[in-house]
């Protein structure tokens, strides 16, 4: 079943509806940049008392420490050492500390294992619907998104409208684009594409499997020269962890952002007025422009954006540090 | 857009040679850059005895769920106990095929079916997977022409699999086994 949300409270609304039409209690996610867009983890907990249980490592540390954002949109825990996990596991484990990165992995997965085998509605984040062959492909290095997909009795899958492409073909060139782009990798480990709900006689796949497509502002952006090339590209996202782009998470973080994404561009998102620091904490040294694979001209875009920022006098003013 | 639909070139490939030497040769060396053991066999009558071997290198049990279509090697007389079902999280050891493999990263592409089924290759620690040297293409767009000849629509999932289960969201530091998998061989 395919859903359009126009915007992040219809989304969450789709989700929580289909979650509560089926008795679900608890829900597996693999991690999903377009789920923290719109809100989901909150809607599903203060809306409907729905416990969604975050599958990826990175997010998992990030949920069972009070639910704090993430840092980098490939890595959310960059921004965390081994001592830090060390202590929260401890305490919200109650397991012995330990600091080694290897045996706090394996902690994490046998919890994790566990939550998604008892889950009974799996959700998560598609990359690159297919249209011709309607279908929906993921990824990921962990093989959480397979657990995901495989166990539980329903499947929800929530993207952005820019994500969908035309065909197979194409899915396969932007395989080959974004993992190299994000983490160096020539592929991940897990790619899978999903194009419906369990068939006669299988013994594995979900029973029921929903498409929520979130447009969220998206199919206004078409008709803004300035906002269109970064705002409605499969891999827009991707430009922030490039190898040659300068270190942008504690900028993020302290700019308190509402979405936890890309660089000054997604200004045009949230609202130049809500996100007046965005397009001045670039170096503008260009080298994302160099390295993007699909051509963004990032710094050409904050330009304009710093341009915008003139004229209506909205001039940055960052609040002092918090405390770390 | 119809055009678009229609259009089923492939975008810019990296070079992959296409003799099935180098095909097998390649899919080696990205599979094992990608923490997976690879050994050769010249038949699949001796497939039992290499995967008894490893599992016995391994310190692992000599019993495995796997795949159907398996069933009718000599499982027995490599002192291996299989039984084909779908997986449990309790097993230890997952043996399946694949559909085909894809040299250019060292893949496994996994389609779904009842005979074929995904928690196999999912559930189990070890996965071991049996690759015939004649089902390795290319490049992954060689893997969708022959799901479109052979299987005529896509089956409900696909699953690609580059090496086992891996993660770096703790200091960046690659640790093996996250949620999937920790090792493969084929």
């Amino acid at each position: 079943v395919v859903h359009w949300a126009e915007n992040a409270a219809e989304a969450c609304r789709m989700v929580v509806d289909i979650a509560k039409q089926n008795g679900v209690t608890k829900v597996a996610k693999s991690k999903s940049m377009v789920s923290e867009e719109v809100g989901l983890n909150d809607a599903l907990l203060e809306a409907a008392g729905i416990e969604p249980v975050e599958t990826d490592l990175g997010e998992y540390i990030l949920q069972i420490n009070d639910a704090e954002p993430p840092s980098h949109i490939v890595a959310p825990a960059m921004h965390k050492t081994a001592e830090d996990v060390a202590d929260l596991f401890h305490a919200k484990h109650g397991t012995p500390r330990k600091t080694d990165p290897a045996a706090l992995t394996r902690e994490a997965r046998e919890i994790l294992r566990a939550a998604v085998s008892l889950r009974r509605h799996g959700r998560l984040r598609r990359q690159l619907p297919g249209r011709r062959d309607r279908l929906d492909a993921m990824v990921t290095n962990e093989g959480n998104g397979r657990m995901c997909t495989t166990l539980p009795r329903l499947h929800v899958a929530i993207t952005g409208i820019e994500k969908v492409v035309p065909t197979l073909e194409d899915v396969s060139t932007l395989l080959r684009l974004l993992p190299r782009s994000a983490t160096g990798q020539a592929i991940t480990n897990y790619v899978s594409l999903l194009t419906g709900p369990k068939r006669l006689e299988e013994t594995d796949g979900p029973q029921q499997f929903h498409i929520v497509l979130v447009d969220n502002g998206r199919a206004k952006l078409l008709g803004r020269r300035d906002a269109r090339d970064a705002a409605l590209h499969p891999l827009r996202r991707l430009h922030e962890p490039l190898p040659g782009v300068p270190d942008r998470r504690r900028p993020r973080l302290r700019l308190g952002l509402s979405r936890p994404d890309g660089l000054g561009a997604d200004a045009v998102y949230v609202g130049l007025e809500n996100a007046i620091d965005l397009p001045n904490a670039a170096t503008m040294c260009n080298q994302c422009g160099v390295v993007c694979p699909v051509k963004i001209p990032l710094p050409d875009l904050l330009r304009k954006l710093r341009e915008k920022q003139r004229p209506c006098t909205v001039m940055p003013a960052t609040p002092p540090l918090p405390a770390r | 857009m119809m055009a678009a639909l229609a259009n089923r070139t492939p975008g810019p490939q990296p070079a992959v040679a296409s003799e099935p030497r180098a095909l097998l040769e390649r899919f080696r060396l990205k599979s094992e850059q990608a923490s997976s053991t690879v050994d050769i066999v010249a038949s699949d009558a001796e497939v039992p005895a290499a995967i008894a071997k490893y599992l016995a290198a391994m310190k692992l049990p000599s019993s495995a769920v796997a795949w159907a279509s398996l069933a009718a090697l000599d499982w027995a007389g490599a002192g291996l106990k299989l039984e084909t079902r779908g997986a449990r999280d309790a097993d230890l050891v997952g043996i399946t095929g694949c559909f085909c493999a894809v040299a250019e990263t060292g893949t496994l592409m996994m389609t779904s079916s009842p005979d074929t089924p995904a928690a196999v290759s999912l559930l189990p620690e070890t996965h071991i997977a049996v690759v015939h040297a004649a089902r390795i293409v290319p490049y992954m767009e060689d893997a969708w022409n022959l799901a479109r000849a052979e299987l005529g629509s896509l089956p409900r999932a696909v699953n690609f699999i580059s090496g086992p289960s891996r993660t770096g969201d703790i200091e960046q530091t690659i640790v093996l086994g996250a949620t999937a998998p920790t090792a493969c061989i084929w």
